[in-house]
């Protein structure tokens, strides 16, 4: 057994380095952390709690797939059209002042525009991070669960509560091992098992303090969202086994992820740059950092 | 249904569990649907110890209005996952009613079942254990809950695109 050379927690989550000569957490980490803290900041005790056993799901396809595609904000209209189409016309199809459950608040956004997710912005860090969102994401929409701003404002205030709930970030990338939301309290974990497979975990959490309606729409979205039965997963599932086989033809050198190259980007703090929420810059920032780490020979 | 003395018909169980086994494989999701109560769900646990489909990930939980959307995205011309035939062939045994019957409204039936699916060029085999909660609205059966519990429930899942 190799000796953990370095082990630092954050809000509960661990993060561990076989490496010596690795930064400190709060570096590597940058603004990345504002994200993790979100997750806890938004249970009325400050904990999370795990709930059950994580749900695996596994894919055909080389890791980086699933981890690029996180923070693509140009593929919900093209590869899950279909089900914003069949939202759509089952809505049609319901007499007028119908109430719909929550099923419908996140299958619905799915057939959002491209401004829409322009307009969310996309960040990216150091070290190969990056979110999209920050002050909206397909999640602000959400209706108000009772008792739980109530159950918020009683522990913290409501300027906290407020400065709490200002932040919503759709997926936050911590390059290359998982991603993360603070909206939604759930975590997927990027297992590399070769090449081409690679299974991803999903983890819930339970917000301490909360009302358990909270807890059963994480369950609700993730169900709807990362299920290897849900109505999404599999079109994004297709979608990396085709581009994965795609990659291994030998007649185009590269892979175009120009999008947004050379346009401004906004600092931001911490360390990082901001840009228009469709732009590539993520994807740029992922293999920027993969390459680093390539140079460096893994150590 | 029941006959004079009030005794649960199984053959008249067995067969509506056949129907809508042969819906499903004959992908005739309108008419499954149909099958269902209005407050009607479909469940497959991520677990065999799984007792609450809210609190914990299930494989599929779904209400009525969610088998709709699903049925409009069946086979959608825009959706890369459903661009190869999905072909499927249940098989269900050991049709017996449970010992346990949650509520006098309700007749609950368990049975065996192998699926096999075949969907992009792989043919898999689903095997575990239905819970079928029925009721009788009008003289036919309609179901208030299916619990599907596969084998490897807590194993690791690959694409599923239909209802077993």
């Amino acid at each position: 057994m190799t000796k953990v050379a370095n082990v630092a927690s954050v809000r509960g989550f661990i993060f561990a380095s076989l490496s010596k000569d690795v930064p400190t957490i709060e570096e590597f980490l940058g603004d990345s952390i504002r994200t993790i803290n979100n997750v806890a900041d938004r249970a009325p005790e400050g904990e999370i709690e795990i709930v059950g056993k994580p749900f695996r799901y596994e894919h055909d396809s080389n890791w980086k797939m699933f981890i690029e595609n996180l923070n693509d904000t140009m593929h919900p209209m093209v590869t899950h059209a279909s089900v914003g189409k069949a939202a759509r016309s089952f809505l049609a199809d319901q007499p007028e002042g119908t109430k719909y459950p929550g099923e419908a608040e996140i299958i619905f956004p799915f057939g959002s525009s491209y401004k829409f997710f322009d307009d969310m912005k996309v960040t990216a860090l150091n070290y190969g991070h990056s979110y999209v969102g920050g002050e909206s994401s397909i999640h602000t929409a959400y209706s108000d669960i009772p008792d739980y701003i109530e159950a918020m404002n009683a522990a913290y205030g409501t300027e906290r509560t407020n400065e709490v709930f200002s932040q919503n970030r759709h997926n936050t990338i911590i390059y290359p091992s998982f991603t993360i939301k603070d909206a939604v309290q759930c975590m997927r974990v990027v297992r590399p098992i070769s090449v081409d497979k690679t299974i991803i975990e999903t983890w819930h959490f339970k917000l301490k303090g909360a009302p358990i309606e909270m807890l059963k729409r994480t369950i609700m979205y993730s169900r709807l969202i990362n299920s290897n039965a849900s109505m999404v997963g599999p079109d994004d599932w297709d979608c990396y086994k085709r581009m994965h086989e795609g990659l291994r033809s030998t007649a185009t050198e590269w892979v175009d992820m120009r999008r947004g190259l050379g346009e401004d980007t906004v600092p931001v703090q911490m360390g990082g740059e901001r840009s228009f929420g469709t732009s590539d810059l993520s994807f740029r920032n992922q293999y920027k950092a993969w390459a680093n780490y390539l140079k460096q020979g893994g150590k | 249904m029941t006959n004079t003395n009030n005794e649960i018909d199984i053959r008249g169980i067995e067969d509506f569990l056949y129907l809508e086994a042969q819906l499903l494989d004959d992908v005739k999701l309108m008419e499954w649907m149909e099958l269902y109560d209005a407050e009607g769900k479909y469940w497959m646990p991520s677990s065999l110890e799984q007792t609450c489909a809210e609190t914990e990930i299930s494989i599929l939980y779904e209400s009525k209005l969610l088998m709709d959307v699903r049925r409009r995205n069946f086979g959608h011309k825009l959706s890369a996952s459903m661009e190869y035939a999905i072909r499927g062939c249940r098989i269900i045994g050991n049709v017996r009613l449970s010992k346990e019957q949650p509520d006098a409204s309700l007749i609950r039936v368990l049975s065996n079942f192998h699926a096999h699916l075949f969907y992009r060029d792989e043919v898999t085999l689903f095997a575990g254990k239905y819970t079928h909660d029925l009721k009788i609205v009008g003289g036919t059966y309609k179901i208030v809950q299916k619990r599907v519990d596969l084998i490897n429930a807590d194993g690791v899942q690959r694409n599923l695109l239909i209802y077993i």
